[in-house]
């Protein structure tokens, strides 16, 4: 079998089509249908509880559909001159799980810092869990990136809820991957915090690669807009209006 | 490599964090106060400790259940475990050895010591590090599949307790029909084969157990 390509810059394209949810049997949301292409970004909004990390939860494979697909179509950038022809992408339905697990980052409301841990320390062990490991020079390069290198020997529990943000946005730069899915990113960050992520997302999209954000904040950047509007309050009338 | 990773994370937080301090703790505090508590009795102390070690090693044990996946899942580390492109069930053999190396082999190492305050005679005492090491693994292993079970649930340690008490009981009554009749002198072969392959049992079939019990909870 021939293994799509999901390399950041590889044409990839993501559909999904009439996404429905539960939770605790309960709908939270159906009919939602979308779709990414390369460059693109997709803002999820909703009020409380309309399942917007749900839906992320979703598209990462961490939660199971009541309804619905995704279809991913990837087509390999030629290497040489020949013009590769756009095949149907991996195999999801099979095995969601493992294929999309190294597709997408998804960084969620939780950072998944252990506090006991130094902020070095904590890096260094997502970076051998996703499969690159760093010596101590590239961690650092990769912590002054994100603007943490002051803390590096410090205990992460030591670090304030933005910092700790900007601990869990340094997984985004460990592999290149092409599907960011953010939750509420912005959470705890500061104006210059802000301004940097709306900087590395562009230079993600510019890249080629795609992102999902959940935020109840504006971010800066073209994006459209996914309305996830049903459920909570009248669960018998829920809307299907999504892009 | 990302396996050892693991491993060595949870290890490492087992130290740092509480798990294997408070198992450590409970276990030589459980061992001390056993002479208080029954008097000055040498030969009734002998004969009581085989199975008390036994027993306070698995409330220790128990003890530390569950903080196999509670952290992870509170903090969000499970969700990415899981975007790592690694099997669940391998996820779980690392995090059992883990447990295994960072909290009971520490407190096996040190289980001579509560030996020599229960009155076990010196020369005993290697026999019994061995019986220990054999019905170890499967305490691990077993206990990640109540772990497992519990998981996300408020109070999942009590529930994970509850759960893998009955499966500790043949390991129990192995460990310490070995252990007594070590102490008197005789051989132990069975006994140890039969702790060894509860061990190998449990290491085949509790990942498969955990793994399917961690995706239903995903539903």
């Amino acid at each position: 079998m021939e293994q799509a390509d999901f390399t950041i810059g590889a044409r990839v394209r993501l559909r999904g089509q009439n996404i429905g949810c539960a939770r605790a049997g309960r709908p939270i949301f159906e009919g939602v249908t979308f779709t990414l292409t390369n460059g693109d970004i997709v803002t999820i909004t909703g009020a409380n509880g309309s399942g917007k990390t749900s839906l992320l939860r979703i598209i990462a494979g961490l939660l199971p559909m009541t309804d619905g697909q995704f279809i991913w179509d990837a087509e390999n950038i030629p290497k040489r001159q020949n013009t590769a022809k756009s095949q149907q992408g991996a195999p999801l339905q099979k095995s969601r799980q493992q294929s999309i697990s190294t597709i997408c980052h998804f960084i969620a409301h939780q950072n998944a810092v252990k506090g006991q841990l130094q902020v070095r320390e904590n890096l260094a062990f997502w970076a051998n869990w996703f499969g690159a490991p760093m010596n101590i020079a590239k961690l650092d390069e990769l912590l002054q990136r994100v603007g943490l290198l002051g803390q590096a020997d410090i205990l992460a529990s030591d670090l304030s809820v933005g910092q700790a943000k900007r601990l869990a946005l340094a997984r985004l730069f460990i592999v290149p991957r092409a599907l960011w899915l953010l939750d509420e990113p912005l959470a705890g960050l500061d104006e210059e915090g802000r301004q940097w992520l709306e900087e590395i997302a562009r230079a993600h999209l510019a890249q080629g690669g795609l992102i999902c954000v959940a935020t109840h904040e504006r971010l800066s950047l073209p994006s459209t807009i996914l309305k996830l509007d049903s459920g909570t309050r009248d669960p018998h009338k829920r809307q299907r209006d999504h892009v | 490599m990302k396996l050892y990773a693991l491993c060595r994370r949870d290890i490492l937080l087992a130290w740092r964090g509480t798990g294997a301090g408070l198992a450590m703790g409970f276990f030589f505090i459980a061992i001390m106060f056993l002479p208080f508590g029954i008097g000055a009795d040498l030969q009734f102390l002998r004969t009581l400790a085989t199975g008390f070690i036994w027993v306070a090693l698995m409330l220790a044990v128990l003890l530390s259940l569950e903080q196999m996946f509670q952290s992870d899942i509170e903090d969000g580390s499970f969700d990415q475990l899981l975007l790592g492109g690694v099997a669940l069930e391998w996820v779980i053999i690392a995090k059992a050895l883990a447990h295994w190396l960072g909290i009971i082999l520490p407190l096996i190492l040190f289980a001579p010591l509560a030996g020599l305050l229960l009155n076990i005679s010196p020369q005993a005492l290697m026999f019994m590090l061995f019986v220990l090491l054999a019905g170890s693994p499967a305490l691990s292993f077993l206990g990640i599949m109540g772990a497992a079970l519990a998981a996300g649930i408020a109070r999942s340690g009590l529930l994970a307790a509850l759960l893998v008490m009955p499966l500790y009981v043949p390991i129990l009554i192995f460990g310490n029909t070995g252990l007594a009749r070590a102490l008197n002198g005789q051989t132990l072969a069975y006994e140890i084969i039969i702790l060894l392959l509860l061990g190998l049992a449990s290491m085949c079939l509790s990942p498969l157990a955990a793994a399917a019990a961690l995706r239903a909870r995903l539903k």
